[in-house]
């Protein structure tokens, strides 16, 4: 089994910068992604073979991603792009999946940087071809330069619902409209930081310029379309997202942009045992951690940073990836007590300074009951198994009152997604159905493997 | 809607175009990009029909997590378009329920990566 003094999984701007940093502590470091570049999804890189040109390409992130791959190509970091990690067993040793083989590796310090993925939500039609996630849109127009609609209309909160209308204006498409479910006042708050502002002001100068109609306090109520998106139906909707009688209307489109915040990727921190808290605000399940402590979990040795450790943006990330770097490089004995605590008061004094930007973000993406409602019961909630709303307010009514009971009824969470596009629902619609806060209705338990692997990668095992 | 409609001009310099084919019919790709992408590029939006309501689904997350865009590539069902890049000659089909079983001895095309 192959040993690395400190072991980094996500390639994002907090593993990024968390590999950096351990390396200039002086560690022997290690960074995994699935991708095939480093980037993660916020600074996905357009794919090497398409040769980003100069001028408008690149991920739109150039500022701030190009002193972030330099410094990691400048440090002593290796790299494994294309690299899965399927498990973490005790004593912080991964199996990883790389090149149709399975192995271990142990870590000295470990760092989770796993990100987020779109919070599913389940509405009538929203199955159907053509109906995407914002953050797959920016993903497709940053690595693919390519739109995945020429008649887009989105739906969801946040910024970076905006962003991904922004990219798709500029990559030629025409927007039917932008239903925001938070109201014009919610964003002010995003806009105490200057680093923010400067790119609001630029996404929101592209909608103007190109008359994108933009709807606050509206949302999506359902898709219509035979074999793919032919038309939706937006509302307004009320401080409680509930569809305002008498406002619906009616937009042809060939494409649904879907995006209501962000879900923590924190799978890989329960494996590790990590305690996990609920948060509604910053995506689900997330691990119990401190900056004050180096972004430590309540497993020695193992850290977390960035979207995974709690939706708080890519600045917030870095700032917790020097951290946890720092953690994992004295954890792995690279660094002093006194070392470690001098360099780590500079980021968190920076991350403390986030408060309040990062308050206003939360607020932002916490969802309200009405999303829940939306869906019909022979809507789907669950795409792998093609569990309706129906039958999970059946088995409520059976008494279900966990998520797991909820799956043993209905099948829900037992697909190849494992889970990560119903859950969410599952845990709103127990609420509805029978007023369990979403608090208390438990979770899946992560198990190994938490990505799908060809049992011959297994067979070969190195 | 034209074979290049949702292609960005600007910014990238592509290579030289090949071919694959969906469902029988020849797909335009350019190196780099991932079958999922190839096809929407071309207007298709179809990766597979589920197999109990025989739904439509296509790409959904565009990051590999929603396993909505599987289909059947070389004969290997399951395949994730949106992680699987595009070459010339791959013989792309609509996956139909679960697919066909896999071959023995070999392993999806996105685990050989």
């Amino acid at each position: 089994m192959r040993t690395g003094e400190v072991v980094v999984v996500g390639a994002g701007p907090a593993g990024i910068t968390a590999a950096v940093e351990a390396s200039r502590a002086g560690a022997r470091v290690l960074l995994i992604d699935e991708g095939p570049a480093v980037g993660g999804q916020i600074y996905r890189q357009v794919a090497t073979e398409l040769r980003p040109g100069s001028g408008a390409g690149g991920n739109g992130y150039a500022a701030d991603s190009a002193p972030l791959f330099a410094s990691l190509a400048a440090s002593g970091v290796e790299v494994w792009s294309d690299t899965e990690v399927w498990g973490i067993f005790p004593d912080r040793v991964l199996a990883i999946h790389r090149g149709g083989r399975s192995m271990r590796l142990q870590a000295g310090g470990l760092v989770l940087a796993t990100g987020a993925y779109d919070r599913p939500v389940a509405f009538p039609g929203w199955t159907l071809p053509g109906v995407v996630t914002a953050g797959g849109t920016t993903a497709l127009i940053k690595s693919q330069r390519i739109i995945p609609g020429r008649r887009v209309l989105l739906a969801g909160t946040g910024p970076l619902l905006l962003a991904a209308a922004a990219a798709l204006v500029r990559g030629g498409a025409e927007i039917a409209g932008i239903a925001i479910a938070a109201s014009r006042t919610a964003f002010l708050g995003l806009l105490r930081r200057p680093a923010a502002l400067g790119k609001a002001i630029d996404v929101l100068a592209t909608l103007k310029r190109a008359g994108v109609p933009m709807w606050n306090g509206h949302g999506i109520v359902r898709v219509e379309g035979r074999e793919g998106v032919e038309r939706a139906v937006v509302a307004q909707w009320d401080a409680a997202w509930r569809p305002v009688p008498g406002t619906e209307r009616v937009i042809d489109v060939d494409t649904v942009v879907v995006g209501y915040g962000l879900m923590a990727s924190s799978e890989l921190a329960q494996l590790a045992g990590c305690d996990v808290t609920y948060h509604a605000g910053q995506g689900g399940w997330v691990p119990v951690t401190a900056p004050d402590r180096f972004m430590a979990t309540s497993v020695p040795g193992v850290f977390v940073a960035g979207d995974g450790a709690g939706v708080a943006g890519a600045e917030a990330g870095k700032l917790q990836g020097e951290l946890a770097g720092l953690g994992a490089a004295r954890h792995a004995g690279k660094l002093t007590d006194g070392d470690a605590a001098a360099r780590a008061k500079a980021p968190l004094r920076d991350l403390g300074k986030m408060a309040s930007f990062r308050r206003a973000l939360e607020r932002m993406h916490a969802p309200e009951p009405g999303l829940f409602e939306l869906a019909e019961d022979d809507t789907i909630v669950c795409r792998c198994e093609e569990v309706t709303a129906g039958e999970v307010r059946q088995a409520v009514g059976d008494g279900a009152r966990l998520v797991t009971e909820v799956r043993a009824a209905t099948r829900c969470g037992m697909g190849l997604c494992q889970g990560r596009l119903c859950i969410p629902t599952v845990a709103g619609l127990i609420e509805r159905y029978a007023g369990t806060l979403t608090t208390s209705v438990g979770r899946l338990t992560a198990r190994p493997p938490v990505r799908p692997l060809p049992v011959t990668a297994l067979a070969d095992e190195a | 809607m034209t074979t290049t409609s949702n292609r960005i001009a600007a910014g990238v310099e592509r290579g030289a175009p090949f071919s694959f084919t969906v469902d029988g019919q020849p797909v335009e790709a350019y190196p780099g990009e991932t079958l999922a992408g190839a096809l929407l590029a071309a207007g298709r939006r179809l990766a597979r029909r589920t197999a109990w309501r025989d739904e439509p689904r296509g790409a959904f997350c565009f990051m590999g997590v929603c396993h909505d865009c599987r289909m059947v590539v070389d004969g290997v069902p399951n395949v994730r378009t949106c992680l699987t890049v595009a070459r010339a000659g791959m013989v792309v089909e609509m996956q139909l329920g679960f697919g066909p079983p896999p071959p023995l001895g070999d392993s999806a095309p996105e685990a050989r990566r």
